[in-house]
């Protein structure tokens, strides 16, 4: 027990480490990596309609330029209107062969983080989609997709989307520093995911609908509360969190959720694809915040062979957290109150 | 196979990942510097517990600083040498079953670090994503190490003795190979 403990400490010191340097230097960098969206609608045999939709980083555009090929003809020029947390753009055009075959390009990706996603529904009910990556900033429509190449590309996503939500893996690292064991931390890792697949999914369906910047808001406070919970169990103090904190765990998770749900309900998807696409993303997300914890704790292991870490690091370790956690919450409030974050 | 092709791009960033996962994972990726941190791994873990308390912050040390002169360096020197044949030193140790002095071990940790630090210098557009990219390096490199010192510190008994001097052959083998492709091109 007293191994797993000290295993846990230095986890924390590792997490502390890699969450800091992602979130202090890049303060930006805190909010999930949401990705661009196209979307093309065929609307006669020659014409489709073009969505185009990028959010803004820290209230910049995202510097990426859609480029459609030379075969293509405007039919209405590009037009953009801003909405909250992005820019849309609409245009038409008119395309050959149904645009199989035909590349787009996203110029400026690949000097990005961001993905972009791509939907083409075509009349007689085909439908593609597809996530392009900034290493290969180029999407050549298909004739026909599987259903698995789909379902795939949705577990990426899933993956890069908890692998760059720094505050939901700082989460998960002030929650190992409260649990004292292997079957509380299974407990606690279990009661999260069940929780924010549970609002994932209801978030993502429709039914339940909260505001994004109250969410992170309050994510961020999640993330504070547990750290300093974490100071008080070295305290040696006893509270809800401290004895039981997978039910710490749901809670927040439910809360978490929301913030997952943010990247797949921004993009408005088509309901046919919803399920898939949502049971996929959920795996990836499992999969990026198990790698985490496992990459974390193998390091953690391995550290407490060699190191001794003491009391005062595990409280340095629940301050650093929380310190980071009480930027973000800071940062986060200011732009709801005080720059209209809520509209 | 594998040496040849990698050593060719053996510096490319990789791309669309950010600048802290290239770098976290750029140790990882890049042949010469995972052979590098594997071998001292290995003989800093079976070399006991001082060596470990020693060379790992001793690695961390010369990586850190070697990542931090990076901008001041304008040609960076190739360190694909350096790195195979601190891999190969260090791994020969570990096969032959022979106790290096710490200082030997700390020296080789020294070695490595310097070498993967110069060879990793960060490409980035800006200050801060340099910063990031260094760091996240640095933690990639001495998580590495450690879990790697760990395993040898462990393997106690007679069969895991035998798969860690395996294992050190094998680095061996890799780092004359790669010795070995370094001469002949550079001799072309």
């Amino acid at each position: 027990m007293a191994g797993f403990a000290r295993c846990l400490v230095a986890a924390h010191l590792l997490a502390v480490a890699v969450v800091a340097m992602l979130g202090l230097i890049l303060p930006a960098a805190a909010h999930e990596i949401r990705p661009a969206y196209l979307q093309i609608d065929q609307t006669d045999a020659r014409h489709f309609n073009i969505l185009w939709k990028t959010p803004l980083m820290s209230g910049m555009p995202l510097p990426v330029v859609l480029k459609l090929p030379d075969s293509v003809t405007h039919v209405l020029e590009p037009q953009e209107r801003p909405l909250p947390g992005s820019i849309l753009q609409k245009r038409i055009i008119s395309a050959p062969n149904d645009l199989a075959g035909l590349r787009i390009e996203f110029v400026g990706l690949q000097a990005t983080i961001t993905d972009v996603l791509v939907r083409v529904n075509w009349l007689d009910g085909r439908q593609a989609s597809a996530i392009v990556r900034p290493s290969q900033p180029w999407y050549v429509v298909p004739a026909e997709q599987s259903r698995w190449s789909v379902a795939f590309d949705y577990l990426k996503l899933g993956v890069r989307h908890i692998l760059y939500g720094l505050d939901h893996l700082l989460f998960v690292a002030s929650l190992m520093l409260i649990v004292r064991n292997w079957r509380v931390l299974v407990k606690t890792i279990t009661a999260f995911t069940i929780a924010h697949s549970i609002t994932l999914g209801l978030a993502t369906f429709g039914l339940v609908a909260l505001p994004g910047p109250p969410v992170e808001a309050l994510v961020a406070l999640s993330i504070l509360l547990v750290a300093a919970e974490a100071v008080r169990m070295e305290r040696g103090e006893k509270s809800l969190t401290i004895t039981w904190p997978w039910v710490v765990a749901f809670g927040f998770g439910l809360l978490h959720g929301f913030g997952f749900a943010g990247a797949m309900t921004d993009l408005g998807l088509p309901r046919q694809d919803l399920p898939l696409a949502l049971l996929f993303f959920n795996i990836g997300v499992e999969i990026g915040q198990l790698t985490f914890i496992a990459a974390i704790l193998a390091v953690a292991y391995s550290a407490r062979l060699i190191f001794t870490l003491g009391k005062p690091v595990r409280i340095a370790a629940a301050y650093g957290i929380g310190t980071i956690a009480a930027f973000w919450a800071v940062e986060r409030l200011d732009a709801i109150f005080f720059s209209g974050g809520l509209m | 196979m594998w040496l040849a092709p990698q050593g060719a791009h053996a510096h490319g960033a990789i791309e669309g990942v950010g600048d802290f996962y290239a770098g976290l994972l750029h140790p990882f990726v890049v042949p010469a510097e995972l052979l590098a941190l594997l071998a001292i791994g290995l003989l800093i873990g079976r070399s006991g517990l001082a060596a470990c308390r020693l060379g790992i912050p001793i690695l961390a040390g010369a990586m850190a600083a070697a990542l931090a002169s990076a901008p001041a360096i304008t040609e960076a020197p190739d360190m694909t040498i350096a790195l195979a044949a601190a891999a190969l030193v260090s791994a020969a140790i570990v096969t032959t079953g022979l106790r290096a002095p710490r200082w030997i071990t700390a020296c080789l940790a020294m070695v490595a670090g310097l070498a993967v630090g110069i060879d990793a210098a960060p490409e980035a557009n800006s200050r801060f994503a340099a910063l990031l990219n260094g760091a996240a390096t640095l933690l990639g490199g001495v998580a590495l190490v450690t879990i790697i010192a760990a395993l040898g510190l462990r393997a106690e008994k007679h069969w895991q003795r035998i798969g860690t001097q395996v294992a050190a052959s094998w680095i061996v083998a890799s780092a004359v190979l790669y010795l070995a492709l370094q001469l002949v091109s550079s001799t072309r």
